[in-house]
């Protein structure tokens, strides 16, 4: 990505060679966590599918086989999951 | 109170008899008033991003004249396919910025998920004030954008600064987003300077408004 100038009150103005190298080593950074990022959405999307179905597991309540192998499969969702590409493409299971 | 007196003919055509009003004609009227109220909201100034690497909003019109801003972004979209925009704050317009110690808490829920499956989750750690293209990231596909208000509590305030995010957009995975970011920054120090930047990449396009709040 080329960077040329940045926006101050509405004026343009030119970024200097220093502030090209900052944005970029910004940038470097930001691709250098890049799986670490997606590991953190999938889970985050993950807890909330298990929280959703949480309920079902009150004291007051049986949980059906269903929705213990969907509770389980939600659990080993990040298992074996070593790249971007893969943490990205993860399909979640279909809830019973 | 009893009426004094109707003009049938004026009520009738609607008219209104010059001498009873100090500008007859609308074209005449140049200025309110100014026992009455101009409103609460000022806009200050709109910026247009044009493959920008950053937008600033300086001293300038970040003053101890509003005890509240609201930052609105629309139809933003960045060049880096699911990337986010975020901002830091100066307390020196511009001289540094802060990009450590965010406090902040998000939810946010996507149309691809089922009923009540609402994702959220905080820290005190953040690099930036998070906006828009948290959870799922800003698309760069054809119509796809974000958009959303940032309002900004007191930043001249001796107590700790606290924003609230609230934006939506249709993500890089092409579903709707729904983003509320809750953040705070625990500091005395005055704020007097907003930059808003992509995580990677520029700013494509989108249109950036800061308002005063009268409150």
């Amino acid at each position: 990505m080329t960077h040329t100038h940045k926006l101050i009150d509405g004026v343009r103005i030119d970024l200097t060679a220093e502030e090209i190298v900052e944005i970029e080593a910004r940038e470097q950074a930001w691709e250098a966590g890049a799986f670490d990022r997606a590991m953190e959405d999938l889970r985050f999307k993950r807890n909330a599918k298990l929280a959703e179905t949480d309920f079902h597991g009150m004291s007051d309540r049986t949980m059906s086989a269903e929705m213990t192998t969907y509770r389980q499969e939600l659990r080993d969702l990040t298992n074996g999951v070593t790249t971007k590409e893969q943490a990205n493409a993860v399909v979640f299971p279909t809830k019973p | 109170m009893a009426l004094s007196k109707i003009d049938a003919v004026n009520f009738l055509t609607g008219t209104i008899p010059s001498g009873n009003v100090a500008n007859a004609s609308l074209n005449a009227v140049t200025a309110l008033p100014a026992a009455i109220e101009t409103g609460s909201i000022v806009k200050l100034q709109t910026q247009t991003a044009s493959t920008s690497s950053s937008i600033t909003f300086s001293s300038t019109y970040i003053t101890t004249t509003y005890k509240k801003y609201y930052l609105d972004y629309t139809n933003v979209v960045i060049s880096s396919d699911g990337g986010n925009i975020a901002a830091t704050v100066s307390a020196n317009n511009g001289g540094a910025y802060t990009t450590s110690g965010y406090y902040y808490w998000r939810i946010f829920s996507n149309s691809a998920d089922g009923n009540n499956s609402i994702a959220s989750g905080g820290g005190t750690g953040n690099s930036s004030l998070l906006m828009v293209g948290t959870g799922v990231g800003l698309g760069t596909s054809t119509d796809e954008s974000g958009s959303g208000r940032m309002t900004i509590f007191d930043p001249f305030s001796a107590d700790s600064k606290l924003f609230i995010s609230e934006g939506l957009c249709i993500g890089n995975d092409g579903t709707l987003v729904q983003q509320y970011i809750y953040q705070g920054l625990v500091t005395s120090t005055t704020i007097n300077n907003i930059k808003i930047s992509p995580n990677t990449g520029t700013i494509v396009s989108g249109e950036f408004t800061l308002y005063g709040v009268t409150t």
